[in-house]
């Protein structure tokens, strides 16, 4: 089959670097195709229903939108904002850790100068620590290119990979393994171990929370409809179920790409928006050096996990504008993955953040009852279930009840933690097969690609003229590394001076 | 390791990593100029060195200075005899 379609820029992945990237070029009067290998567009980020009750999977909450936010520029730019409704967290604790063991919980308040004096208060020995070390995260959380508009780029192209690590940063508060627990959970949002995560990373994710922190309204089935309208004023074209197969060049040269059923599509210049790892086997025979083969084939990716998704027959108060971030013991956050899932780390959140989402379930008695829902995401390797793996969405038998298991073995320990949920039910559980599935990233790398200290991530420049990386491995995770990956990318297409020149004017 | 086998193995990893002709891999070839490197190449030139000699670069200035392939002799030699 022959495809005599054209265009200026071809963008594989519907994820939100590649609609970000595809908005933004089409705001430069580029022709955008968005070629995306799921039947729907943004498949992680969209979320989904079960029971009546709708459940995020690809988005909790976002930092970096109070006042003053870094993120608003980025949205406004793009008319993402427009019909977000945001609701703001707790601020008296929007993140709280959680011991298991003891049942205590210690909250973050939200902003810089309400973390200084709530943690001091409370840990008055480590209060000059403290200081300086929220000081450090206060003055670089947003140093990052298109959070900081006035960052002179250079100092960031050459920062060091081989930086602090967020396990040698929190040394210093040995004596408070609370306190430690507490400035390490947000290692669950981006799947790197304290002792392998830079202290930047953490910074830059933890930063954005402690600025300040909220729920979208319809969560990120709201932000996919948003990109759905955007996308489609803006005139871009987004082909589901389009999966790129081959990256093609002329004379050394992006001249488009192909498609698994053979269809051609030109395009003078390509964005590959989903995981590096996949795109070796997509460029053409000696495009690039074996260097920058070996080195996309060697990147090392984030943990996987277990997403339990799970319904309350009682409102869940605790979870109201609040994340729990639960350990069993004290100290740095592990990802204990050589324990039992029950051993493990949790994120629990309300499953539409803030706004409780009370959907309509038929209990066993044919009754209709209001239920909560409830989502707890725990870290996990793929291989405790790559043996049911028999293909895309395809399992071995047995799988469902391996789920079943691990579900109710999430459940027990939510249950036996934290007793207000205990009318906890299990509705379905994702493994790291789901995540592969979904996002396509190796091994189903919650976060795709991590920023390992000694690791050096790709660009978004590389070295097939025309060939342009995006997506949170060129940045950082979440809604806003992945906005900022796709800044960084179109500014390498376009110009970061005429970009973050245009920027400034949405501050 | 003598001097003369930490340039070979400079030379072999360069020479197989960024497939470049051993016979014009001399002390005075300039990486950018004569071998045809790039800004773009620079990166995974300090990830083909740290791989090989197990190390961690930080010298980000020295890095930026190199020009030829004796300078990147010289820049290994320097943090090989440091660590040693």
């Amino acid at each position: 089959m022959l495809n005599n379609s054209s265009y200026d820029v071809a963008v594989i992945g519907a994820g939100v670097s590649g609609l970000s990237c595809a908005l933004i070029l089409a705001r430069h009067g580029k022709k955008v195709v968005v070629l995306e290998q799921h039947p729907r567009l943004a498949p992680v980020l969209r979320g989904f229903k079960r029971n009546g009750m709708f459940f995020d999977s690809g988005f909790h909450y976002v930092g970096g939108l109070g006042d003053d936010g870094p993120l608003w520029p980025l949205l406004r730019y793009l008319g993402l904002d427009i019909g977000l409704e945001l609701t703001p967290f707790n601020p008296d604790g929007f993140d709280c850790l959680h011991n298991c063991t003891t049942g205590q919980r210690l909250c973050l308040p939200v902003g810089f100068e309400n973390i200084r004096m709530q943690l001091s208060a409370r840990f008055p020995g480590a209060a000059k620590d403290i200081k300086e070390y929220l000081d450090d995260i206060e003055r670089c959380w947003r140093s990052v290119p298109y959070l900081d508009l006035d960052l002179d780029l250079n100092e960031v192209v050459n920062a060091s990979v081989h930086g602090l690590t967020v396990a040698q940063a929190l040394a210093r508060f040995a004596p408070w393994p609370e306190l430690q627990g507490l400035l390490s959970m947000h290692g669950l949002l981006y799947g790197i171990e304290p002792s392998q995560a830079l202290a930047s990373l953490n910074a830059q994710v933890a930063g954005s929370y402690y600025h300040s922190a909220h729920g979208i309204r319809g969560g990120g089935g709201a932000v996919v409809q948003t990109y759905v309208e955007r996308l489609a004023a803006a005139g871009v074209e987004v082909r589901c179920g389009a999966e790129v197969t081959q990256i093609l060049s002329e004379a050394g040269t992006v001249s488009g790409v192909c498609l698994s059923d053979g269809a051609e599509i030109q395009a003078s210049e390509v964005i590959a928006s989903m995981n590096p790892a996949l795109l070796p086997e997509m460029l053409p025979a000696g495009a690039v050096r074996p260097a920058y083969l070996k080195r996309l084939q060697g990147l090392r990716q984030t943990a996987s996990a277990y997403v339990l998704f799970a319904a309350c027959t009682n409102p869940v108060e605790v979870l109201q504008g609040c994340n729990l971030f639960s350990q069993q013991g004290t100290g740095v956050f592990d990802s204990c993955l050589d324990q039992n899932v029950e051993e493990r780390p949790l994120f629990l959140a309300a499953a539409t953040p803030q706004h409780l989402h009370a959907g309509v379930g038929d209990s066993e008695d044919g009754e209709s009852k209001i239920r909560h829902g409830v989502i707890g995401i725990v870290p996990a390797a793929h291989s405790e279930v790559a043996p049911f793996w028999s293909g895309p969405h395809q399992r071995k038998h047995g799988y469902e009840s391996k789920k079943k298991e691990i579900g109710a073995a999430i459940c027990n320990r939510i249950r036996t933690c934290c007793p207000e949920l205990e009318s906890l039910e299990q509705v379905d559980l994702s493994t790291p097969l789901t995540l592969q599935d979904y996002s396509m990233a190796p091994a189903g790398a919650i976060y795709g690609v991590g920023r390992f200290a000694g690791q050096y991530n790709p660009q978004a420049v590389t070295r097939l003229p025309g060939l342009y990386l995006s997506g949170q491995a060129i940045a950082a995770p979440g809604l806003l590394g992945a906005l900022v990956g796709a800044y960084m990318t179109c500014g390498s297409m376009l110009g970061h001076d005429l970009l973050r020149g245009e920027l400034r004017k949405w501050r | 390791m003598t001097e003369q086998e930490v340039i070979e193995l400079i030379d072999s990893s360069l020479a197989e990593e960024f497939e470049l002709e051993r016979a014009e891999m001399t002390p005075e070839a300039n990486i950018y100029e004569d071998l045809g490197l790039d800004s773009l190449d620079t990166v995974d030139m300090v990830i083909v060195l740290e791989g090989a000699f197990k190390f961690k670069i930080r010298e980000e200035e020295s890095v930026r200075a190199i020009r030829t392939l004796g300078d990147i002799h010289q820049f290994v030699l320097t943090k090989v005899a440091e660590n040693s």
